[in-house]
């Protein structure tokens, strides 16, 4: 085992003494135009794939971001990383805002905010051996730096994830897809980020082999005192790795808490219905469990709903659902965040 | 095996290779199961376990370089060796099949309604009317609000969910015996995956036909299957009644896929993943497929495959020599536990192309090995 | 931000001294993989084999060949003989000759248009692709309104303001020939620009510049080589067409399709002096072409390998 080179206490940053959170997010919108057709396209409307979300990620901590497809939690990632320019609202990194600056301003902050994507597959060049994949980010950053150092640094990334350096001059199809998502790890590991966006990082993999890539995920946020943010469907997974959570539906958070509260003291429908939909291996806890099941599907993002997006396969639905839009506030007894008007835990077992 | 009443499909010692530019890809071997009327099989594995490639035989899909083997009956009726048009009376009659994606299912440019009571149609000399009529009755059937106005719809007026619904409809409209459903709710959100195996199963209840799920989710198995089949390295590794298989699992690679599933009360612990990866089809270790991956290998375990032997109660089967050391009540990050992290792995490429290379290695070792070999030639 | 950056003491042990020179040994051993599956590629090793013929034929022949192009020895026909083995024209020059002669220039044009194809093609498309937005929707419309003049009339101007030498030929048709490129670049590029592995490059603060180059083109060589040998057979038939019809090379000079067009009425009377540099075109395109798709099968990912 070799020790660590980024010992926790030298990644904490300045800032997470003062209580200052690493990300900042407020009121992040991103929309798309929808495009007509025509020999000079014109823009016919726009899609709020993000409607306004706030939250915030410390120095350290998981923060999960659950949904279903088309609820925007992967265009929130995005945006946040300034791949994807926001529309309005703010992005505050260590308090510094990325939200409208250019392309050369935000070269200095992307050393300090990667990324981690679904597919093992399409997201390593598959003309590149795993080493040039790996130096790629330590070339455009560090290109003072000079060979011997650049390599010492990429054996150093693929034994922290836990691959063997001998094998760098291979090629991504030669590794199997939970080795491939190391691979990816290590690269968004090289600049020694404080922040990873993780876009569903083991949804494409095999059941047996998503578990490794979790504990890896874990044990690497405990020693290099990584901020993760992480956005999946998986519940149970989410539940497993992230210290709060937030859910989305229709490009807005609806409930936002630790762990235990979302998990445990829900009092938002959809992430009550959400989770009592995921299927459990267990065949007597499937039988005896009640099941919430919604009816319909989740309505285009082009029209939302008016009021609560939420409104139209909600149970509770009343009058006011369809004319007041429900605050993210705390309500209920613990106090954590949740858009319903109508707000109640439900009483289930287990 | 013999076929007592009830028996809708017997499956005895059905195998399929495909011969590649490489080698030959030993895709299925061996897989023998019965299923009866009105009852739910899932058919779990990851991928390349030879699952979907078992359903696809049973439906007569596989492409003409396959090489099949043993033997697939359908109620009186050989499905090997079965000409296409043969095949076609059977497919989408009393076999039916619904695929993992609602979109390619469907063709595009005709209503819904046209291509349900085409499907009727297919099978039943009956007018128009009448077909879309059968159409309109069977989109009702799957839940579908307003069928009448949807089935003259087309299939991108549809939402995933919908158009998943319209899959099974199209699937149950000539009231099949057996359907199998390959992946049914991958490409779906949770929520409308509750809805769509809801309808699967009052399906089954109202028909009572067999359903064969084929699967990677085991909470999908467990909320729907009587029987569940684990399949690994393109064969048979486990089955018996769901509950005996999930609460007593009787074969490593069970209890390690079980043990890898995050769970409440694994919260703040370590997971248990299964070391090393799946083998290759084309090159397949001399004995147990899992041997390589498995804690408790012995050498007795490289010597043969094992067969597939009962263990306990109600026709559970494995095919582990050491099935009686797994007690169902042991602790599978136990039996799992090493140590991953620092450990190096080498590609899956060399791991499955002899699986008799290490597969733990550890870092300061190599780490030594490359100060060696640079102090040997600088 | 330079303060934030380096956690990491630099005292890792040496490790690789040689890890560029393994790297470029391993990076051609997938182009190895390439040009194995090529060499069994039967019909475009035929393909090769001819075209090498000619090719050194083109070029060896005139130091062997008594006559040039330019030697009028007769000034008449004369039936092949030992002298002139596939005869002579109605100027009496030396068919043989002749033939080599227009042979060169026009794998010489076809090789110049096919060069031009791809780098104006290969660029716009993978730029317009890249970038997206007004810049796309603006060279795709410039393609379009390309696609539109009619191409024969510009060249013929061209021609008569500037007296037609090969090059002027060449590049006449260059500048015609380089749209189907860009469209079908742009495609993959737009395809591409999608991936993963761009949008973690995008992440890392890889610059567009970094991104085609090293991202981007790498994943497009097969296509662009499949399209440029595609570009040269197409090449040598429109010059061919063009000489034919008066617009490209001129005499003294020669090339396949001029030799057609000086002896098509002889078709009758003296087959040869048709036949011959009808079969070399033929030869020449129909080489090219299975080439290329031995080439295109070469590259294709999905011959690899089969899993279940």
């Amino acid at each position: 085992m070799t020790t660590a080179k980024t010992s926790p206490s030298d990644a904490a940053p300045a800032g997470a003494d003062t209580g200052q959170p690493l990300l900042q997010v407020s009121d992040l919108v991103k929309s798309f135009p929808v495009r007509g057709k025509g020999i000079i396209p014109r823009t016919v409307g726009q899609v709020q794939a993000v409607a306004g979300i706030s939250f915030d990620l410390r120095a350290g901590e998981t923060l999960g971001l659950v949904g279903e497809s088309g609820c925007g939690k992967s265009t929130t990632g995005r945006a946040i990383l300034q791949l994807h320019r926001p529309t309005s609202g703010s992005v505050r990194f260590e308090g510094r805002e990325l939200v409208g600056r250019t392309a050369r301003q935000l070269r200095s902050v992307r050393r300090d905010m990667q990324i981690v994507f679904q597919d093992p597959y399409a997201s390593l060049n598959p003309r590149w051996t795993v080493n040039s994949v790996v130096r790629e980010p330590l070339e455009i950053h560090h290109s003072s730096w000079g060979d011997k150092r650049i390599q010492a640094k990429v054996n150093n990334l693929l034994e922290l994830v836990g691959l063997n350096p001998e094998h760098r001059n291979r090629f991504p199809h030669e590794f199997s897809g939970g080795q491939r998502q190391r691979i990816g790890i290590a690269r968004a590991l090289a600049l020694e980020p404080k922040l990873l966006v993780l876009d569903e990082p083991v949804s494409a993999l095999d059941v047996s082999v998503q578990a490794g890539v979790v504990n890896l995920l874990e044990e690497l946020q405990q020693r290099l005192n990584l901020a993760y943010l992480f956005v999946a469907h998986d519940l149970s997974i989410v539940r497993h790795i992230s210290h709060r959570i937030a859910v989305m539906y229709l490009g807005k958070i609806v409930e936002i808490g630790t762990r235990d509260e979302v998990y445990g003291r829900a009092t938002h429908p959809y992430t009550q219905a959400l989770l009592s939909a995921a299927p459990l291996p267990d065949p007597k806890a499937e039988r005896e469990r009640q099941r919430i099941v919604l009816t319909g599907d989740v309505p285009s993002p082009v029209n939302p709903p008016s009021g609560c997006r939420f409104r139209t396969r909600c149970w509770k639905a009343q009058d006011i659902c369809a004319t007041e839009e429900p605050k993210l506030e705390a309500r209920g007894e613990d106090g954590h965040l949740s858009a319903c008007h109508f707000p109640e835990v439900r009483s289930r077992e287990s | 095996m013999t076929t007592t009443a009830g028996d809708l499909l017997t499956v005895d010692n059905l195998t399929v290779e495909f011969p590649t530019d490489d080698g030959v890809v030993r895709a299925v071997r061996g897989v023998s199961f019965t299923l009866r009327q009105g009852e739910v099989l899932g058919v779990v594995g990851e991928s390349g376990s030879g699952k979907s490639v078992s359903s696809m035989a049973v439906m007569g899909l596989l492409p003409r370089s396959a090489r099949i083997g043993g033997s697939i009956r359908f109620r009186d009726t050989e499905i090997v060796g079965l000409g296409q048009r043969q095949l076609e009376k059977l497919r989408g009659n009393d076999i039916a099949m619904i695929f993992q994606d609602p979109m390619t299912s469907l063709n595009p440019v005709y209503t819904v309604g046209w291509q349900l009571s085409e499907a009727y149609r297919a099978h039943h000399r009956v007018s128009k009317k009448v077909a879309w009529a059968k159409a309109v009755e069977a989109l009702e059937l799957v839940g579908i609000p307003q069928p009448d106005r949807r089935a003259a719809q087309f299939p991108h007026e549809f939402s995933g969910g919908m158009r998943q619904r319209v899959v099974i409809a199209m699937a149950i409209i000539n009231d099949p015996t057996l359907i199998i459903a390959d992946e049914p709710t991958t490409a779906l959100d949770v929520t409308v995956q509750a809805q769509v195996l809801e309808t699967l199963l009052r399906i089954r209840d109202e028909t009572s036909a067999a359903i064969m799920i084929i699967t990677h989710d085991l909470g999908v198995v467990a909320g729907m299957a009587d029987r569940v089949q684990v399949m690994y390295g393109g064969t048979v590794v486990e089955s018996g009644q769901v509950d005996a298989v999930f609460e007593q699992p009787r074969m490593p690679y069970t209890v390690g896929l079980l043990g890898s599933i995050p769970h409440p009360d694994l919260l703040g612990k370590r997971l248990t993943p299964i070391k090393g990866a799946p083998p290759s089809l084309m090159n397949l270790p001399p004995g147990c497929a899992f041997a390589p991956r498995c804690p408790l290998a012995g050498p007795e375990c490289d010597e043969a495959e094992p067969e597939l032997v009962p263990v306990g109660v109600s026709g559970h089967t494995s095919r582990c020599l050491k099935w009686d050391e797994l007690g169902g009540d042991d602790d599978s990050r136990e039996l799992f536990e090493h140590d991953e992290i620092g450990a190096v792995e080498n590609p899956a490429s060399l791991t499955q192309a002899d699986p008799e290379l290490a597969v733990v290695e550890d870092v300061a070792e190599v780490e030594q090995r490359m100060a060696r070999e640079e102090g040997s030639n600088p | 931000m330079a303060d934030t950056v380096t956690k990491t003491t630099p005292d890792e042990p040496d490790t690789t001294p040689r890890a560029g020179h393994e790297f470029d040994t391993e990076a051609r051993k997938q182009w190895k993989i390439v040009l194995r599956r090529f060499l069994r590629h039967r019909m475009a090793m035929i393909s090769l084999s001819v075209l090498v013929l000619i090719v050194l034929a083109a070029i060896v022949m005139p130091w062997f060949l008594p006559y040039d192009h330019t030697y009028t020895g007769g000034g008449r026909y004369e039936d092949p003989g030992p002298d002139h083995p596939l005869g002579t024209d109605n100027l009496g020059r030396d068919m043989l000759a002749m033939l080599v002669r227009g042979t060169q220039f026009s794998l010489l044009i076809a090789v110049v248009v096919a060069a031009m194809a791809t780098v104006i093609g290969v660029t716009l498309g993978a730029v317009a692709g890249l970038l997206g937005g007004w810049v796309d929707t603006l060279f795709m419309r410039l393609v379009d309104l390309w696609l539109i003049i009619p191409q024969l009339a510009l060249v013929a101007l061209a021609a008569s303001a500037f007296g037609s030498s090969w090059y002027l030929v060449a590049i006449a048709l260059g500048l015609f020939s380089w749209m189907s490129v860009a469209r079908i670049n742009r495609g993959l590029t737009l395809s591409l620009a999608n991936q993963e592995f761009v949008e973690a490059a995008r992440a890392m603060g890889a610059s567009n510049t970094r991104i085609v180059v090293k991202h981007i083109l790498p994943n497009l060589t097969g296509v662009i080589t499949v399209n440029a040998t595609l570009a040269v057979a197409t090449a040598v038939l429109a010059e061919a067409a063009l000489s034919f019809i008066g617009l490209g090379v001129n005499i003294p000079d020669t090339s396949l399709g001029l030799i057609i067009n000086n002896n098509y009425a002889q078709l009758e009377l003296r087959p040869w002096l048709f036949w011959a540099p009808f079969l070399v075109i033929v030869l020449i395109s129909l080489t090219v072409n299975f080439i290329g798709d031995g080439i295109r099968d070469a590259f294709d990912p999905k011959q690899t390998k089969v899993r279940a």
